[in-house]
């Protein structure tokens, strides 16, 4: 009875943490150790019931943006002794730790390891998504053109190549394209390694100059590459210098410092 | 003790109408196995803001009520008004709205129905509806990247059509009121603290908070902004791998097979209570026969076809705006065929994406204590 109510408690207590009409970081917190707490003291008291708070504080947290409290808790659901389905512990460990190489691919070691050995959970989905995860760890991702996710497992390409400074596979991979429409990020992207790849006379014209020409005064990190680039279009020293860029970006953006690298090869 | 110490959290939390209605959530919990548990927790929320919003609905019946008010903001007594042989402009002039986020005094129009608990706080500005939200104005003003030899595929969809639907549902544009630093000033260092203010403006957006943005007159020019487009730019793409990489994510839309018209129909119903409680949803789907080529748009309206089935518009974001308020991009259930899209013809499956509950009850609830807030009202 004692076990129950405790039970009851612990999956309230996280049940108001985890109301997105409450939730906060402080909350979280201030739930998070009471809950832990009475977690290790009563781990034997109800385990299928402990694994599954894991797995939906996993869910939830994740939902709201709290990816290291998230990854916790999948954690701890995927190490609990529970033999229920942990598929998705495993796909989102390896989901929330993308945006690190050396996470993901320990992440991607695990969840071979665990589809392996648990076939009858493996659905043909989770093997396309592992593979292409596995592309992407390794900087090979396998392109496969129309499939849901090709366009960020082709951004993802893009981006190691012009971290290894091959522009011209990088441009080849994109392609010639109507940007129109796209936004300022894509813009630079095209008219910075159209200019590497294909150089001063058959660079096509520059996507991002009507946005600088409606913001000639703006400084952000965007306009300074722009600038540079129509002044070295057209052959003459600007205004503007690697240097500069350089700053800016590593003020507004500095995950996308490697592009200065690349404008500095004009 | 510290058993009892919870038990008496648990018993103040219940006290909270939050708690009472996540209390059900975990009563299901305990029966629920767990491959069936989604998103419990925020399902919870959202049930409960739209039972408050249907309750609502009830009491006031349909539209919005109107009252009349002196120039010092009391009510009109009735035989005061009769006797006044119908109303005068200028008495017109002093009417009030008391509808959510409306004008009218609190001593003439309650709480519940300035900034009320359900969704109907989605309605702003004050007698807004969803169809009204399509416009480029209130779109982004770039287009989900989709062209060349990736036409059609998801590019960043997703994180377009949510990122959309934050701002539309939570941003109060004030052009009028200055920003405390200009963007455009030519001085460095306050164009930087400028973007600074914004970039944190966004992230409260992001964050499903309700924020005033001064000094932009609508999204369309926010976004048109290239200091602020590379980040929001960077905020869809990041907001489309959070949902499409996700476990659920696998799942949603990877089935290009020819649904039942019933399971069509049960979505049309989901994303029509959806638009009458005044969102925008957003819808994923598959083209048939093409299991990944997978879309997401924004549902802006619906519209009732001549032969009584309803006819889905919606706001691609492959498209420009405009096609939506004229519902030149539409979904149709034809009873022998199945779903149809205008653009892209038949559909495998479709479903509302699984950020939608989470979202909108997080959303609604930073709406109303802004209200409260602004309206002189006790937030919840």
């Amino acid at each position: 009875m004692k076990n129950f109510l405790l039970s009851f408690v612990l999956f309230s207590s996280f049940a108001v943490a985890l109301d997105p009409a409450v939730i906060s970081a402080q909350q979280i917190n201030a739930w998070e150790k009471i809950a832990l707490k009475e977690i290790q003291k009563h781990r034997t008291a109800a385990p299928e019931k402990e694994f599954q708070l894991y797995m939906v504080a996993g869910r939830e947290l994740a939902a709201h943006g709290f990816t290291d409290k998230s990854i916790h808790y999948y954690q701890q659901a995927f190490d609990h002794s529970s033999n229920a389905d942990k598929s998705e512990a495993v796909i989102q460990l390896v989901n929330l730790r993308r945006e690190n190489k050396v996470e993901l691919k320990k992440a991607l070691e695990r969840a071979k390891t665990w589809f392996a050995a648990h076939p009858d959970t493996t659905l043909a989905q989770t093997k396309d998504w592992l593979a292409m995860m596995e592309g992407y760890a390794q900087g090979k991702t396998p392109l496969i053109e129309k499939t849901y996710r090709a366009v960020w497992a082709r951004d993802a390409r893009v981006a190691e190549l012009m971290k290894e400074g091959k522009a011209e596979e990088a441009y080849k991979l994109l392609g010639a394209r109507s940007l129109q429409d796209a936004n300022i990020n894509e813009k630079i992207r095209q008219d910075l390694l159209a200019a590497v790849a294909l150089g001063k006379t058959a660079a096509p014209p520059l996507w991002c100059k009507p946005t600088m020409d409606r913001y000639p005064t703006s400084l952000t990190w965007s306009m300074r590459f722009c600038r540079y680039l129509e002044d070295w279009k057209a052959g003459k020293k600007s205004k503007e210098s690697i240097q500069s860029v350089r700053e800016q970006l590593k003020k507004e953006n500095p995950e996308r410092l490697y592009w200065a690298d690349l404008l500095e090869r004009l | 003790m510290k058993l009892w110490g919870l038990l008496a959290l648990l018993i103040l939390a219940a006290c909270d109408q939050n708690g009472l209605g996540v209390g059900s959530a975990v009563k299901n919990f305990f029966t629920t196995p767990v491959d069936a548990v989604s998103d419990i927790f925020s399902d919870a929320a959202y049930k409960r803001r739209r039972e408050a919003t249907l309750a609502q609905q009830e009491v006031d019946g349909v539209g919005e009520i109107r009252y009349c008010v002196d120039p010092t903001g009391a009510p009109i007594p009735l035989d005061q008004m009769n006797a006044l042989d119908g109303l005068a402009q200028g008495l017109r002039s002093e009417a009030c709205q008391c509808v959510p986020w409306g004008d009218c005094p609190t001593q003439v129009c309650a709480c519940g129905s300035l900034c009320p608990r359900g969704f109907d706080i989605f309605r702003h500005p004050a007698g807004a509806t969803a169809k009204s939200l399509s416009t480029p104005a209130n779109g982004l003003a770039f287009r989900n990247e989709s062209v060349g030899q990736y036409e059609m595929t998801g590019g960043y969809c997703w994180g377009h059509a949510r990122l959309t639907s934050q701002f539309n549902r939570l941003a109060f544009f004030k052009p009028d009121e200055p920003a405390p630093h200009d963007i455009r000033s030519t001085d460095p260092a306050e164009q930087e603290r400028a973007v600074k203010f914004y970039k944190g403006l966004i992230d409260k957006i992001d964050d499903n908070k309700a924020v005033n943005i001064p000094g932009y007159p609508d999204l369309q020019s926010l976004s048109d902004d290239p200091a602020l487009q590379s980040y929001l730019g960077d905020k869809m793409a990041k907001s489309w791998a959070d949902q499409a990489m996700s476990w659920q994510g696998l799942f949603t839309a990877v089935d290009g097979r020819k649904q039942s018209n019933d399971s069509y129909a049960r979505l049309f119903t989901d994303v029509k209570e959806r638009i009458d409680m005044h969102m925008q949803p957003t819808i994923i789907f598959t083209s048939r026969g093409s299991p990944f080529m997978t879309h997401a748009v924004l549902v802006s309206h619906y519209e009732m076809m001549g032969d009584g089935r309803m006819k889905l518009c919606l706001r691609d974001n492959n498209h420009p705006e405009y096609l939506a308020a004229t519902c030149q991009d539409s979904m149709v259930i034809d009873p022998s065929n199945g779903l149809e899209y205008s653009a892209w013809g038949d559909i495998g499956s479709a479903k509302l994406a699984h950020n939608e509950n989470a979202d909108a009850a997080a959303q609604a609830a930073s709406l109303q204590r802004k209200c409260s807030r602004e309206k002189g009202c006790a937030e919840d």
